[in-house]
């Protein structure tokens, strides 16, 4: 897994590519008709979602997402599985943003179209799509158990729900789904838990196994909200298609001594703060940190998703997202300085 | 006055809905806006001295929100939009472009108005330094600790310095982000002490739902230059009675408090501010009776987790009543 002197940066186009996945802020239309409970609210979000996919187009991202604008929280869909109830209001980490925790009464039944029935497919027939979802880890730290016996069989019965959601997502021709881990960063990020963590990861490997086994995409692991940088030596032999990093919290140096044959997913743009990253300086930055790792593909994506910005400068960052992309490829290229 | 287990508010009450009509109303003149906002002042000073209460205020009648008050009269931010809290609740955020500055002391009318009305003692909330840097995109300050500071430094300092001048006694001092990043407890220790510093005046702080039970705040709370914490306890607590540490569940924390040496005042929050269902006075008792076995009967304060604005003004009414009437039995328990 440690560096091998191979030969460095991506000068294929096809080897750096971009999408923002994640809930969207949503329109001042829309925070409007959402307070007054508008009568057609569904015709609004379905409005809403082709806008926020115009956004993604224009800025040129390779995937693009359903902007989530209708889930009240990433978990608030699965209250509709059998044997799931709604519980009390939790904050989401360290953000002032707050979702129901699940309660999970009873065997889990009754899943396998529930993300699919969220998101408007339909709307993005010529676009090469991305979803993203909850990882089976955090899925169970921030939902409560009060049936399954053991943390094994309550982790492992939710793996086995969100296989069957990935498997539909990719019959629908989804290309890559992203599990969203912000627990694991959080849990084991700082590296001062990597003992404990250890079998703790060891699992997630096994259940991460399960999520994959038999999905037709690609099926990447994102961390976000800590610095993996002491685990990602555990991470590298997790059975996935592409491991993900926030640069706000992993520094990408952190990583430039390993070999990585995964697809490398890098949260680029900053999602927490409305300060705009100038283009250029990101694409340099990148670009001379490519050079010297050891990595074949990449995916540029957004911190985190979109959701603590407020609209018009969660679509800023789209766009920048967009433009650092245009400009990494051609200094790969060899085509700017 | 009673010696033990004094009761108070914590800030909001929803405001009436005839207030929120009339403010809106394009015709009525500002003066006329200021007049029904004075009477609904002044109703609620009435309502809640006449429930019993110690330590008063006014509901925050003429206040928007905690947040987007305070940086409507500050220098160096501006609104960027709204920002999803949970669920169809929104609120705005703010950047910060420049240098904060305090352009005028936002709660002085109301306070001068509360202290000519108030028969009690009055206590004034105001939003914190760490809270309202923390709730705000820095785009100007190069380190989160430079903004926060000079936040305290600034902008709270000199409203605290004024309202104090102007004969405020005691200042609650809200930061429900505080605890809210374990790692930054150091910088929202040192902004509290920055803007209080040789201030001569009691300072309450008023945290609620983040850090762990407030196992974030303890290590620090000997250092924080207040004399009092008012904390929410009652959401995590059963609605048994009983003083046993299972039934007690939600304020079992105390003795993490007790253990680490504390020994100032806390404002025990008794009643949940979230729900609908009232408390009944015996609970709240087996609550305060609880803490004060802990903590000492004389360093326990009597109030609701939060504000009481989430509830209708009746509900709120009640849950009062029932903190009131908790707390005449406790003190019965010791005497």
């Amino acid at each position: 897994m440690m560096v091998k002197g191979k030969s460095r940066g991506i000068p294929s186009e096809a080897g750096i590519e971009s999408y923002a996945v994640g809930i969207y802020p949503r329109s001042q239309l829309l925070v409007t008709a959402t307070r007054k409970n508008h009568p057609n609210l569904a015709e609004l979000f379905r409005k809403g979602k082709m806008s926020w996919m115009n956004v993604q187009r224009r800025a040129r991202l390779t995937y693009i997402a359903d902007p989530m604008i209708d889930w009240d929280d990433i978990f608030r869909p699965f209250a509709r599985v059998k044997g799931i109830s709604l519980g009390p209001l939790n904050r989401f980490f360290e953000t002032n943003t707050f979702y129901r925790r699940l309660i999970v009464n009873d065997e889990l039944d009754g899943y396998g179209s529930i993300a699919k029935s969220m998101l408007a497919l339909d709307l993005m027939k010529g676009d090469r799509k991305v979803v993203s979802l909850p990882d089976p880890y955090t899925f169970t730290m921030l939902n409560e158990n009060r049936y399954y016996r053991s943390y094994e069989d309550y982790i492992f019965a939710v793996a086995d729900m969100l296989n069957a959601e990935a498997k539909t997502l990719a019959r629908e021709g989804v290309e890559i789904i992203q599990f969203n881990a912000p627990s694991i960063a959080y849990d084991f990020g700082s590296g001062e838990g990597k003992a404990e963590a250890k079998d703790r990861l060891a699992l997630i490997k096994d259940v991460m196994g399960k999520v994959k086994k038999g999905v037709g995409s690609k099926v990447y692991i994102y961390f976000y909200f800590g610095n993996i940088a002491g685990i990602f030596d555990e991470l590298l032999d997790m059975k996935v298609d592409g491991l993900g990093i926030d640069t706000s919290s992993t520094k990408l140096t952190s990583l430039i001594d390993y070999s990585i044959d995964v697809d490398l997913v890098i949260g680029i743009v900053d999602a927490m703060n409305t300060r705009m990253e100038d283009a250029k300086s990101m694409a340099s930055a990148l670009d001379f940190m490519l050079d010297r790792m050891d990595v074949k593909h990449i995916i540029l994506t957004t911190s985190n998703s979109l959701e603590y910005l407020p609209y018009r400068f969660a679509v800023k960052k789209v766009s920048l997202l967009g433009k650092i992309t245009k400009l990494l490829i051609a200094k790969q290229n060899g085509l700017i300085l | 006055m009673p010696t033990l287990f004094l009761c108070q508010e914590i800030g909001s009450l929803k405001k009436p809905s005839w207030l929120l009509d009339y403010v809106k109303h394009d015709k009525v003149s500002e003066e006329d806006k200021e007049r029904a906002r004075n009477d609904a002042a002044y109703i609620n000073i009435r309502l809640l001295e006449d429930i019993g209460l110690d330590v008063v205020y006014d509901g925050e009648v003429r206040r928007v929100e905690m947040y987007e008050y305070p940086i409507r009269y500050a220098k160096g931010f501006i609104f960027a939009g709204e920002v999803r809290s949970f669920d169809n609740k929104y609120y705005k955020k703010a950047r910060c472009v420049a240098k904060v500055a305090l352009k005028d002391n936002y709660h002085l009318n109301e306070f001068l108005f509360v202290k000519a009305n108030a028969r009690k003692d009055v206590k004034i909330p105001i939003t914190g330094p760490y809270t309202l840097a923390d709730w705000s995109y820095n785009e100007f300050y190069n380190s989160k600790e430079e903004f926060v500071m000079d936040i305290a430094r600034e902008m709270i300092r000199p409203l605290i310095q004024d309202l104090v001048n102007h004969g405020a006694r005691i200042i609650q001092i809200d930061e429900p982000a505080m605890t809210t990043h374990p790692s930054e407890m150091r910088i929202a220790v040192d902004a509290i002490n920055e803007c209080t510093k040789g201030i001569d005046a009691k300072f309450v702080v008023h945290i609620c739902y983040s850090g762990n039970e407030y196992r974030a705040l303890i290590p620090y709370a000997m250092d924080i230059n207040a004399q009092q914490f008012a904390l929410e306890f009652a959401n995590r607590d059963t609605w048994n009675l009983g003083l046993d540490d299972d039934s007690r569940r939600g304020y079992k924390v105390l003795k993490e408090f007790k253990e680490y040496g504390y020994s100032k005042e806390i404002g025990l929050g008794v009643v949940d501010v979230h729900v609908d269902d009232i408390e009944s006075p015996e609970l709240v008792r087996d609550r305060i009776v609880y803490a004060a076995n802990i903590l000492g009967a004389e360093n326990i304060y009597v109030n609701p987790d939060c504000g009481l604005r989430t509830r209708s003004r009746s509900i709120a009414v009640e849950k009062l009543r029932v903190m009131v009437k908790g707390a005449e039995l406790a003190r019965k328990a010791f005497s």
